[in-house]
């Protein structure tokens, strides 16, 4: 699964640290699925002194969509202090040195103009992670359960208004009942591999 | 005379005698349109949805380069600033590819009516390479011809640039959004490289409601699945060059030609436009001809209405101002100089298009009988001719529309999941899901366009600027205030607070939940909302009602 970048904990080098946090409205796409997420990777940060952290001037980056597997706090060897993060409420425990900084990447001060060829120079690298959901204790049956109704529901209403309008078509044409109802699916499945010939070639892969 | 059963066993017998006539013509009626869509479905589907990847390195071989406005119009209701930041973050993702090519030439101006917002985003994208100006629309402004509501807004961004605000040395296009609309970077690249390469002026391209999507109620997300027939209808138009069926949003326009014609389209009596969309095509249509008007083909995504109820009420603000633009034809002093058999065809399709919107609740709710009646007698092998066999072919017109119909949820329910962030499972899933309910959607969608309609007939044609709120907590907010034009809006800080308030609430309540059990750790992953111990929804709507109240 791929962490939203919205919730990753970042370090944007000699400026202004920040944890970018869920916004209020991005509880909606989290509330089904994904709000827990970053609750159970911050359960450990302390956020007893909400207003200071809420009012830190901060300076959020999304990053390019990229796949992390583990959940990692690290921190960029030589750019920032752990005194950093115990200020902000971060434990020391959770913040280790991680990744050293690539050749070339340089440290530029925040209140330098913004310049769009200075950029590629600046490196960012995640700090925390959220805790991606246990891909264990999913009931077995729960697949099933959830499949089997829409199974259902879809056959009936395929039967309803695919299979029924051209078996009763073909009346006319063929006297029996297994004549009419495989030419009915022959039809069916042809008119069904072209849409979905279509289809497959307008959408991106 | 008395009344007695057996005659009105007759008249039911009649009744149902007649039965399939009405079904034929209701059927044929919807029939033609989906004919059309499926059409331009197997006809244009490459130029409807062109898959070629551009790349950094083929736009920089193209020896010119247009620049491009990334315009948000937006009200500044509450959620937009979260969704406006989103959608700023996902032109990043492209800019940081290049950002001396992108940067110079992507440029991103928020209008809102919300002055907050104007501070917020200015100074927390200062140190990007992309350039974010936003302009707030004075509360006492207003255009010469007193146009209301976005098209104000609009207009007052078009005034901005003919003083020279944010002008740009070369050929400049201006891409129209809504507040929560993202172009993915790799359609942005294809929509910068056709530009580059057209000499249309307006141009539209496909819509998918592929955000946030199962955020969505389910109904929602069904109701969802019709939205491509729209952009096929759009994509139809914008090919013959008569400018019937525009949507809003999407725009993609030559800023030239929109600084010469503006959006101060006037209000209708006193009432906002809500088709600012089309009227501003019909002027252009009939300023410029034919030939400005094009198709991008690169597509723009949105999110579904959370709840049925917004679901409904953006249906029924849609048939409004189709409603809207039917009069306006038969208003418009320059519309009416147009030949005899554009303005039949302009009037006449936005007609049609109201009349099968309409007629798709009783056709549905007539064909699902109908159908299920067929189904039992197939089941039980006792199905005979319900009509004589001189009219047969009428049976097999039945199956076709039924065919394209359900087809046409399939297809809408494909394009939407392709685009979410969705595993290849819960794609399926969603597909079958859509296709399950199908029937129901086609029912509760036409309520909307039957109910917009009765109310515009019975003269209540007040229509407002309330976009469709983008966050859960928005929709919340939404739907218990009472006053639709008095929306809350927080402020940013008193919003964030509130924010972490309900997070630590929820993390709290959570924790306390999951060392309950003796010390047994949660059973199920809190991922998976219908595995979520009862806790969580206990203290989820304890929270809902605290922020209700």
């Amino acid at each position: 699964m791929q962490p939203d970048t919205e919730q990753t904990l970042i370090i944007y080098h000699n400026m202004h640290t920040a944890i970018t946090l869920p916004e209020p409205g991005d509880e909606g796409e989290q509330g089904n699925h994904r709000l827990s997420a970053p609750l159970a990777s911050l359960s450990s940060i302390n956020t007893s002194d909400e207003d200071t952290l809420n009012m830190t001037p901060y300076k959020p980056f999304s990053l390019p969509s990229r796949r992390v597997t583990e959940m990692t706090p690290c921190l960029a060897q030589g750019s920032l202090s752990l005194y950093t993060f115990s200020s902000l409420g971060v434990a020391s425990s959770l913040v280790k040195p991680h990744h050293l900084l690539p050749d070339g990447a340089s440290i530029r001060p925040a209140e330098q103009p913004a310049a769009g060829q200075l950029l590629p120079e600046q490196a960012f690298y995640p700090l925390l992670v959220p805790a991606l959901p246990t891909e264990v204790a999913q009931p077995a049956h729960a697949g099933v359960l959830t499949l089997l109704p829409l199974l259902l529901g879809t056959a009936f209403v395929l039967l309803l208004y695919l299979v029924t309008p051209v078996v009763v078509s073909l009346l006319p044409f063929l006297p029996t009942f297994w004549s009419r109802l495989l030419i009915s699916l022959e039809l069916l499945i042809l008119v069904e591999w072209l849409i979905c010939r279509v289809l497959y070639k307008t959408t991106k892969r | 005379m008395p009344v007695t059963s057996s005659s009105l066993l007759t008249l039911l017998e009649r009744a149902i005698g007649y039965l399939p006539g009405i079904l034929g013509v209701l059927v044929s009626l919807i029939g033609l349109r989906l004919l059309a869509y499926f059409y331009d479905f197997f006809r244009h589907w490459e130029h409807y949805r062109g898959l070629p990847t551009q790349t950094t390195g083929d736009l920089m071989r193209l020896p010119t380069l247009p620049y491009l406005k990334i315009q948000i119009t937006t009200r500044g209701t509450t959620g937009s600033t979260v969704v406006i930041r989103r959608v700023i973050r996902s032109i990043l993702d492209l800019v940081y590819d290049a950002p001396s090519l992108y940067g110079l030439l992507l440029s991103v101006e928020i209008v809102t009516e919300n002055a907050q917002q104007k501070t917020l985003f200015e100074q927390e994208f200062a140190h990007t390479p992309l350039d974010v100006q936003v302009f707030v629309v004075p509360p006492d402004y207003q255009t010469a011809r007193k146009t209301l509501c976005k098209a104000r807004a609009m207009h007052h961004m078009v005034e901005q640039r003919r003083q020279g605000r944010n002008s740009k040395p070369g050929r400049t296009f201006i891409l129209h959004c809504d507040e929560e609309s993202i172009m993915p970077p790799r359609e942005l690249k294809k929509l910068l490289y056709y530009l580059a390469t057209t000499k249309e002026q307006i141009l539209m391209g496909p819509l998918y409601s592929s955000l946030q999507y199962r955020s969505a109620s389910t109904l929602c997300r069904v109701l969802e699945a019709h939205r491509p027939l729209h952009s096929f209808e759009c994509h139809r138009a914008m090919l013959s060059g008569l400018p019937s069926q525009v949507y809003g949003t999407h725009f993609v326009i030559d800023e030239e030609l929109e600084n010469a014609l503006g959006w101060d389209i006037g209000n209708f009596d006193g009432k906002p436009i809500l088709a600012e969309g089309f009227l501003f095509g019909l002027i252009a249509y009939l300023r410029y001809g034919r030939t400005v008007f094009g198709w991008h083909g690169c597509s723009l995504l949105e999110q579904p209405a959370f709840t049925y109820r917004s679901a409904f009420e953006q249906r029924y603000r849609q048939t409004q101002s189709l409603l809207q633009s039917i009069a306006l034809i038969r208003m418009l002093p320059d519309a009416r100089k147009l030949p005899l058999k554009t303005r039949a065809l302009l009037i006449w399709s936005a007609c049609y298009q109201l009349l099968t919107d309409t007629l798709s609740l009783p056709a549905s709710m007539l064909a699902f009988g109908y159908t299920l009646y067929q189904s039992y007698l197939l089941l039980n092998n006792r199905l005979v001719l319900p009509l004589p066999l001189s009219l047969s072919p009428l049976l097999l017109w039945f199956a076709v529309v039924s065919i394209l119909w359900l087809n046409t949820f399939f297809i809408g329910a494909w394009y939407n999941v392709s685009y979410a962030e969705l595993s290849r499972y819960q794609r399926v899933l969603e597909i079958l899901r859509v296709l399950a309910l199908a029937p129901l959607a086609g029912i509760m969608e036409s309520v909307a366009a039957c109910w917009a309609i009765g109310q515009w007939i019975r003269g209540k044609r007040l229509a407002l600027w309330q976009p469709t709120p983008k966050t859960l907590l928005a929709t919340r907010g939404y739907h218990a205030s009472t006053d639709k034009d008095d929306e809350i809006v927080l402020p940013v800080q008193e919003q964030r607070l509130r924010r972490f308030k309900e997070l630590r609430r929820l993390r709290e309540s959570r924790m306390h939940s999951s060392t309950r059990g003796k010390g047994i750790p949660r059973r199920y992953p809190i991922s998976y909302p219908s595995s979520r111990p009862a806790s969580y929804f206990a203290s989820r709507r304890a929270i809902r009602r605290r922020l209700n109240a």
